[in-house]
């Protein structure tokens, strides 16, 4: 595993189903709870990432080392979130499409992992359905994205 | 007997003589002077041929043009044209001729160009026999074709047909195609055309293809592209301009010795018309499929989830985190539940509780306010009733809209200070409109489609299924209205116009009393 500054990772959720919010909070094991930003929708996610309205403040909203996004949300969907995110001029301009996206849904039709895919999405992972599976894909995606991918942002 | 005709012969003037020839051979003459635009007849022509008509009419040129049959115009004109050209000195053509009103005769005529005296007399000399006596081929030919033409005439398909060597004009058109392009009930001038295959001669075909689409058109008659069999869509337009859609199949083949294009026109429009209607239907089924499994599942993760965590609390003793596990279990259970519960009642809306009677909406809107009181005194929601129509519809489902357009209204607030709710009616370009609006949050427009289906919400801090506003487009479905929502205008308890106006635009045949 690489030599990761576990501390200083920060993980963007969105997802707007508290109980699924905090199915992945309680699994998800980082040094400080300070380290695991939520937001609950689309609209949201883009003003956080983009330091807008109340996420101007960068102390509040660190930018991610990694997105989980959902795709069913309420205003934005997380495949708006991600064409914005991975193909948009303003997001490469403050290097964001660099971040990982995640996509951790319960939607399994074509047509949103084919955007996804389109969209430049980095993997695409299916809700479990119980809560062992929570456990251990939270685990995976801890081990995987914080453990052995390097991204641009990190220093070994 | 013999004896005394032959002392008669002598006695014969010219003309006489000539007037037995004519009766004998049973052939009738026409002498068509050019230069004076003249003809003379042979005085038995009405008894070889039966005409009715007055006989001073024969000598006049355009009558005989009037009683060619149209069909036969093309190889009679040729004939004489080539004859007055002098490319050929005789020509053999067969035609018809109108006896009355519907029955024709074939006639088999031999043309000659008479020069007696060059320069100062010219004339064609034309021979007239009927053909049945004849039994030639010449009929048989005809008649095959004639057939033919029946039978196009009679194809659901629209046919015309061009020549080769001027390919935009139409020489020959069947009935569907005239019926096709509206122009089977245009008044003719020339009383003569009576039969709709024959508004469209001479003119050129491309005034019905849609302008978009002529050149495209225009192409497929390039030699490259003729041989091409294959079915083209395409977009024509009518003599009243309406905008069809056809499929066009182009193929060459020969026309009374020329080389012809023919063109067999289907009219799809109704088809595509059905096909997007389905294909929309199909879109609208699998944007609710979807919504509905996504919404139905996300529960029901929940419940499968957190049961796995009581377990495991259970085991470790962990009273706190179970209760609270269990608290999560029992929302989702109970979300779970409104969600089939509303998916349901939406199943419902047009198939049960059907019957239309007369409903005054102004009575429903005050029952509804009486069961929505406590919910309105809550929210703290002024709300204005105005004047409401008395209409024809099922009355249940007008007391649910009514109920969800309010309901509606009253919970999306936001932090207005003065909440206000108007309920009311306006006839706006012969629209019949009633209207429920609020000075509350509003709706972005990017949303204003999407309100309506199903489970869809836009806040999540706001409690509901996501029900409500399918089921009120469904019930406006159901009695061919519209419905849609647009931003509040202002007025003197909303002066900045923020909110949002959900009309309902009735049929007028459902209006029985408008206030």
């Amino acid at each position: 595993m690489n030599n990761i500054n576990i501390e200083e990772f920060i993980v963007l959720l969105v997802e707007d189903e508290a109980d699924h919010q905090e199915m992945i909070r309680r699994n998800l094991s980082l040094p400080n709870d300070q380290q695991l930003k939520i937001v609950d929708d689309g609209e949201d996610a883009l003003s956080y990432l983009f330091r807008e309205g109340d996420y101007a403040n960068p102390e509040i909203s660190p930018t991610p080392s990694l997105i989980l996004l959902d795709i069913n949300l309420i205003r934005v969907n997380g495949t708006e979130v991600l064409k914005i995110l991975k193909c948009s001029d303003e997001a490469k301009a403050l290097d964001l499409h660099k971040i990982p996206v995640v996509i951790v849904t319960t939607s399994s039709t074509d047509k949103d992992k084919i955007e996804a895919y389109d969209n430049y999405v980095n993997s695409y992972l299916l809700k479990p359905g119980e809560a062992e599976d929570w456990k251990k894909l939270v685990k995976e995606i801890q081990q995987y994205w914080m453990g052995f991918n390097l991204s641009t942002s990190h220093n070994v | 007997m013999l004896s005394n005709h032959r002392d008669d012969i002598p006695n014969l003037s010219d003309a006489e003589a000539l007037s037995f020839l004519y009766q004998i051979a049973g052939v009738g003459l026409i002498v068509w002077n050019l230069k004076q635009e003249s003809l003379s007849i042979s005085p038995n022509i009405w008894d070889l041929f039966g005409f009715r008509a007055d006989p001073e009419e024969y000598h006049d040129v355009n009558f005989w043009q009037g009683i060619i049959h149209v069909d036969d115009w093309t190889n009679v004109n040729q004939a004489i044209s080539d004859i007055k050209l002098r490319k050929t000195l005789s020509k053999e053509i067969v035609f018809r001729i109108k006896k009355s009103e519907d029955d024709f005769l074939w006639i088999l005529a031999r043309v000659h160009n008479v020069e007696y005296n060059q320069n100062t007399t010219f004339k064609i000399v034309a021979s007239l026999i009927e053909v049945d006596r004849l039994n030639s081929d010449h009929v048989e030919a005809k008649l095959h074709w004639d057939r033919y033409r029946n039978l196009i005439n009679s194809s659901p398909i629209g046919v015309f047909v061009t020549l080769r060597e001027n390919p935009k004009t139409i020489i020959y058109t069947n009935d569907t195609l005239a019926e096709i392009l509206g122009v089977d009930d245009i008044e003719n001038e020339d009383s003569k055309i009576l039969e709709k295959r024959y508004i469209l001669r001479d003119h050129d075909f491309t005034q019905f293809i849609l302008e978009t689409d002529k050149k495209r058109m225009l192409a497929l008659l390039n030699d490259k592209y003729l041989n091409d069999t294959s079915v083209k869509e395409l977009k024509m337009i009518t003599q009243d301009s309406k905008i069809l859609d056809v499929e066009v199949k182009i193929i060459v083949s020969d026309w009374e010795e020329k080389e012809a294009i023919y063109f067999f026109i289907q009219d799809v429009t109704q088809r595509k018309l059905e096909r997007d209607q389905l294909a929309m239907a199909n879109e609208d089924l699998e944007r609710f499929t979807y919504s509905v499994s996504h919404d139905l599942k996300t529960p029901l993760t929940t419940i499968r989830s957190f049961l796995g965590e009581l377990q495991k609390e259970s085991r470790e003793r962990n009273s706190e985190l179970f209760i609270e596990d269990l608290n999560r279990i029992t929302r989702a259970a109970g979300r779970l539940e409104k969600l089939v519960a509303g998916l349901l009642e939406l199943s419902r809306i047009g198939r049960f509780h059907t019957e239309k009677e007369t409903v005054s909406l102004e009575n429903v809107v005050s029952k509804q306010l009486e069961s929505l009181s406590e919910m309105v005194k809550n929210s703290n929601a002024a709300i204005i009733v105005g004047k409401l129509p008395t209409i024809k519809a099922v009355r249940v489902r007008m007391h649910q809209l009514m109920q969800n357009l309010i309901q509606n209204a009253v919970k999306f607030m936001g932090d207005e200070k003065k909440p206000t709710v108007e309920i009311g009616s306006i006839k706006k370009n012969d629209m019949y409109i009633v209207f429920v609006r609020d000075n509350g949050i509003g709706i972005e427009d990017n949303h204003k489609e999407r309100i309506f289906e199903v489970f869809s919400r836009l806040n999540p801090k706001i409690d509901g299924t996501g029900v409500g506003l399918a089921e009120a487009k469904r019930i406006v479905e159901t009695h061919d209205a519209n419905l849609w929502v647009e931003e509040s205008p202002p007025r003197s308890w909303n002066p900045k116009g923020k909110g949002s106006t959900f009309c309902i635009s009735f049929p007028e045949s459902s209006i029985i009393n408008w206030r």
